[in-house]
């Protein structure tokens, strides 16, 4: 097991490794910019490293600036959580050449994976169901006109290294196809400093439903069922639960057993997701494997009973699993508000301090979060301020406790997302399950 | 109210009335709190950071602070890594307290993965003094070197 874990994150997603690692009796390493200095993380990490300026590229995403912190505080293990550096093989690499492991993937699985138009490929070998698209990435717009005539529309063109909305473009007749191309190459470049793109299917209104997986380095790989993630903005997930209504057990345990048999294919270690997208006629399709520990791991956590994040801790130190997938039961139903520090209308970021910060507890209630009164949301870091997470017997019993949560939440000094994701829960559509990534279309600004 | 804004609003005080040292013994715990002067090393042994370096750096108005004032150029380290004061062990160290230094004379070397990194004199003057120990890790933006410009 390990002595000493450095965490290169912050936020809440710092402290919950910080908790699996107090569990474990593993002292801590926080990293921090200078605009981290007062964060909750470095307060209560064993020891704090400050690497750099508030600028991510300077701090959070300075692999040699992270790989010195833990050599000069002796870690042994490096726990990215998650965005920032957390599927960087470049991390992983320089992490295991400096002799401290990398709480995540093999670094060729992190590889394969993280670039879509391989990932795509792999898991088409794998037998997993993919959408149809360009197998080879088009180089030029012209060719890629050529392709989606052949492919048909409504398509979408995608970055292969891409993730988070970026370098996205969705065309739905060929006069779109050189414009959108020139554009989302420009966008994938600039933001990835790789402009390969490739072409898919476009499916309207689809659900966005995850698989969650556990392997270790014994053989050993087992799925924690799914999460529901089709609410989102601007590809942001808002609204995630676990399991989803629009699973029968039949078809979760088929697509589970492909999960994991595609794991095995690839060799996969660690915690990862699968994500899939489901059209109208419950069809699945693969989008994109996330190499990760995932923000909304905490639906799964409720109704699984299992720690990820302990779990990526014991896998990535050699244990077994200690668990199989008959052991993994869903117990009730659990419902997770992302509360972003955003305009709820425009969803504008809104950073500044927060004057006062309250949010109930109560049976089935479990909040992760960095922030409390008098603490300040920079702008140069993501606006996610808390991840309220419902449990309940049912789905019904989980709604009523995120509603009645969210009620009595007050959040001031900063905008934020509150009285939004009230909306969504309350919402008709919502309480009736009748969700698809297009949901959020009937409160604008999509 | 915590620990640390019990002891934050004792600093506050401290500063507020002028005080160099403060003891306050209540409910059984006593602390003690007491101001770095400008001779005081404010790093921690070699081999081990400056612990919990926000705290530090939030209750400090030692050598930094005073420096500042005190129109001196504080050279801070701009990497994490090993503050060495010389090219190697057998030499002797780029610069001692008193000496003069030509802006851009290399001051110490700061080692982070495998790299040596030169770390220059912003500008010229004499030095007055040396934060950190030779092999003693060092963060971001922590003071390595104060400079009297001339």
């Amino acid at each position: 097991m390990f002595r000493k874990i450095l965490i290169a994150n912050r936020g809440e997603i710092a402290l919950r490794v910080i908790y699996a690692c107090c569990e474990l009796g593993i002292r801590t390493v926080a990293v921090y910019s200078e605009a981290d200095e007062h964060a909750l993380h470095v307060r209560f990490a064993d020891e704090g490293v400050c690497i750099g300026p508030a600028r991510p590229m300077k701090s959070y995403l300075n692999v040699p600036a992270i790989i010195t912190a833990a050599q000069v505080t002796g870690a042994d293990g490096l726990h990215p959580g998650y965005g920032f550096l957390s599927e960087s093989p470049y991390l992983a690499e320089a992490a295991e050449a400096c002799g401290i492991t990398f709480i995540g993937p093999p670094i060729e699985v992190l590889r394969l994976l993280g670039d879509k138009v391989q990932a795509r490929q792999a898991m088409k070998k794998a037998g997993v169901p993919v959408l149809a698209g360009t197998a080879h990435p088009p180089e030029t717009a012209s060719a890629a006109l050529k392709a989606a005539r052949k492919l048909g529309f409504p398509l979408i063109i995608k970055a292969s290294a891409g993730g988070g909305g970026k370098g996205m473009r969705i065309v739905r007749d060929a006069s779109e196809v050189e414009h959108a191309w020139t554009t989302a190459q420009r966008e994938a470049e600039a933001v990835f400093g790789d402009g390969t793109l490739y072409l898919e299917t476009y499916i309207e209104a689809p659900r966005h439903i995850e698989f969650q997986l556990l392997a270790d380095g014994h053989g050993h790989v087992v799925h924690l069922g799914e999460r529901e993630c089709s609410i989102q903005r601007r590809h942001q997930k808002l609204v995630e639960e676990a399991p989803s209504v629009a699973l029968t057990d039949y078809q979760r345990r088929t697509l589970g057993r492909l999960v994991v048999g595609a794991a095995r294919t690839v060799g996969y270690q660690n915690a990862g997701t699968f994500e899939f997208l489901m059209d109208d006629r419950q069809d699945f399709y693969f989008l994109e494997a996330n190499t990760r520990l995932q923000v909304e791991h905490p639906v799964t956590e409720m109704v699984t009973g299992v720690d990820i994040v302990k779990e990526q801790i014991r896998i990535a130190s050699g244990e077994p699993l200690s668990f199989r997938q008959n052991d993994v039961v869903m117990t009730g139903h659990a419902i997770e508000c992302r509360i972003n520090a955003e305009s709820p209308e425009t969803l504008r970021p809104s950073p500044g301090v927060i004057r006062v910060f309250s949010m109930p507890g109560g049976p089935g209630i479990r909040i992760d979060t960095a922030a409390h009164t008098d603490s300040t949301i920079t702008p140069y870091y993501d606006s996610l301020v808390a991840k309220l997470i419902a449990h309940g017997r049912d789905r019904g019993e989980a709604i009523a406790r995120i509603q009645r949560t969210l009620e009595m939440t007050v959040i001031e000094g900063i905008e934020t997302t509150v009285s939004l994701q009230r909306r969504i829960v309350e919402d008709p559509d919502f309480i009736a399950g009748r969700l698809s990534t297009a949901f959020m279309d009937r409160y604008g600004g999509s | 109210m915590g620990d640390f804004d019990d002891i934050e609003r004792m600093v506050e005080l401290m500063d507020a009335h002028g005080l160099e040292e403060f003891e306050l013994e209540q409910w059984g715990r006593r602390v003690r709190l007491r101001k770095a002067s400008r001779s005081h090393d404010r790093s921690a042994g070699a081999g081990e950071l400056a612990p919990a370096a926000s705290d530090a750096a939030r209750t400090s108005v030692g050598p930094l602070g005073a420096a500042e004032d005190d129109g001196l150029v504080v050279v801070k380290s701009p990497i994490v890594g090993t503050f060495f004061r010389a090219p190697d062990s057998d030499s002797e160290p780029f610069v001692e307290v008193g000496s003069s230094v030509r802006s851009g004379q290399v001051l110490c070397i700061i080692e982070a993965m495998k790299l040596m990194n030169e770390i220059d004199a912003e500008a010229a003057g004499e030095i007055m003094s040396i934060f950190a120990e030779n092999g003693q890790p060092v963060q971001y933006g922590e003071p390595l070197f104060a400079i009297k410009p001339t």
